[in-house]
């Protein structure tokens, strides 16, 4: 995998961190903005816009691609270099987590076992 | 079949917001609007009285697009048709209407956050710019022909002709005044789509701001005027020379 890929998805944005995980399967545009709503709480809501340039822009790195176009409706998937990315970004935002937990749990500010 | 009774309409707006919310209250009074021509004129069938929600959007496709350009429009289409927006027409200076019907709880517009609105926002004051640079294009053109006309017309000991000299003394401030319009619209559109959003104001329509043409040229005025402004209710977002920006 090139620098310059790591370099522009790692930190990786939410919106595109969500988009990856519904694209573990194929799903289309629609499909995948029901996906992130029900897992996020209707927190975050994936408009048309977001999700284009999102897709546009996945698709051009080959992050994901366009599995069928058969009745005009295209499916999306993410292809293994997604996959990786998305690997090393739960890595990084597990130490970030990690990181934060230990903290605060030493200065009392939220209590865990 | 019986055919549909139809209605054109000629209608001219700056404003994309008020165009869209028109187009809005034409399909709630039941006319639905199908086609435009020139920007202005509108074409209509009769239907159901059904609020339509309508947007807008460009591409701002090249003369000869690559492969990959067309495919992000190709993209963009699929997503907006999934997420239930269909394409209605395109009008010449390929604006793309975009139409869905209203329904309580979903996502009710093309662009929903900050981001995408800037990110269409900033396609459109692209497109300015690009026109406005094309006038700096011409304008640097007439003034290389000037000097070439006043060099050759020295070297044969005569003067520069007369009706170029006219010609660069009208076309010149008319470019120019073509140029720094093409800016400020830019940069009026950006703005307006950075504010276009159904959820926020009361009555389920857009808040578009407000947009005044206004000369001032001492700071006491001006610190008089936007204070004036602020107590109405007012705050200023931006400003060029001649347009002053506000947001309630």
């Amino acid at each position: 995998m090139s620098d310059g890929l790591i370099k522009k998805y790692i930190p990786m944005t939410e919106t595109t961190y969500y988009t990856l995980l519904a694209l573990n399967q194929p799903r289309h545009g629609y499909a995948i903005m029901q996906f992130v709503s029900r897992l996020t709480e209707n927190r975050i809501q994936l408009g048309t816009g977001t999700l284009y340039s999102m897709v546009g822009r996945l698709v051009d790195d080959r992050v994901i691609r366009i599995l069928s176009t058969d009745s005009g409706k295209k499916t999306y998937q993410m292809t293994d270099l997604g996959l990786d990315l998305l690997r090393q970004e739960t890595k990084r935002l597990d130490q970030q987590l990690q990181n934060g937990i230990d903290i605060l749990r030493q200065e009392g500010v939220i209590n865990g076992e | 079949m019986e055919s549909k009774r139809r209605l054109k309409k000629f209608k001219w707006f700056v404003s994309y917001t008020k165009e869209l919310n028109w187009l809005e209250d034409m399909a709630l009074s039941g006319w639905k609007f199908y086609d435009i021509r020139f920007s202005m004129f509108f074409y209509f069938e009769a239907c159901d009285p059904v609020r339509l929600l309508y947007e807008i959007d460009r591409f701002n496709l090249p003369k000869n697009p690559t492969l990959k350009e067309i495919r992000y429009k190709e993209i963009f289409i699929g997503v907006a048709e999934d997420m239930g927006w269909s394409v209605v027409t395109h009008d010449e200076s390929q604006n793309y209407y975009f139409c869905k019907e209203y329904i309580e709880g979903e996502i009710n517009e093309l662009y929903n956050d900050e981001e995408s609105r800037d990110y269409r926002a900033k396609k459109y004051q692209e497109l300015f710019r690009k026109k406005a640079e094309e006038l700096i294009g011409v304008l640097c053109l007439v003034g290389i022909l000037y000097l070439a006309l006043g060099l050759a017309s020295s070297i044969n000991g005569g003067r520069t002709p007369q009706w170029f000299v006219i010609f660069s003394m009208v076309y010149t401030p008319v470019v120019s005044g073509l140029y720094f319009l093409m800016n400020n619209l830019g940069k009026m559109y950006y703005l307006e789509f950075i504010r276009m959003r159904k959820s926020n104001s009361k009555d389920g329509k857009q808040d578009i701001g407000k947009i005044e043409r206004k000369l001032i040229f001492t700071n006491i005025r001006l610190k008089k005027y936007l204070t004036g402004m602020a107590l109405k209710g007012w705050q200023l977002e931006d400003m060029t020379v001649l347009l002053l920006f506000y947001a309630r």
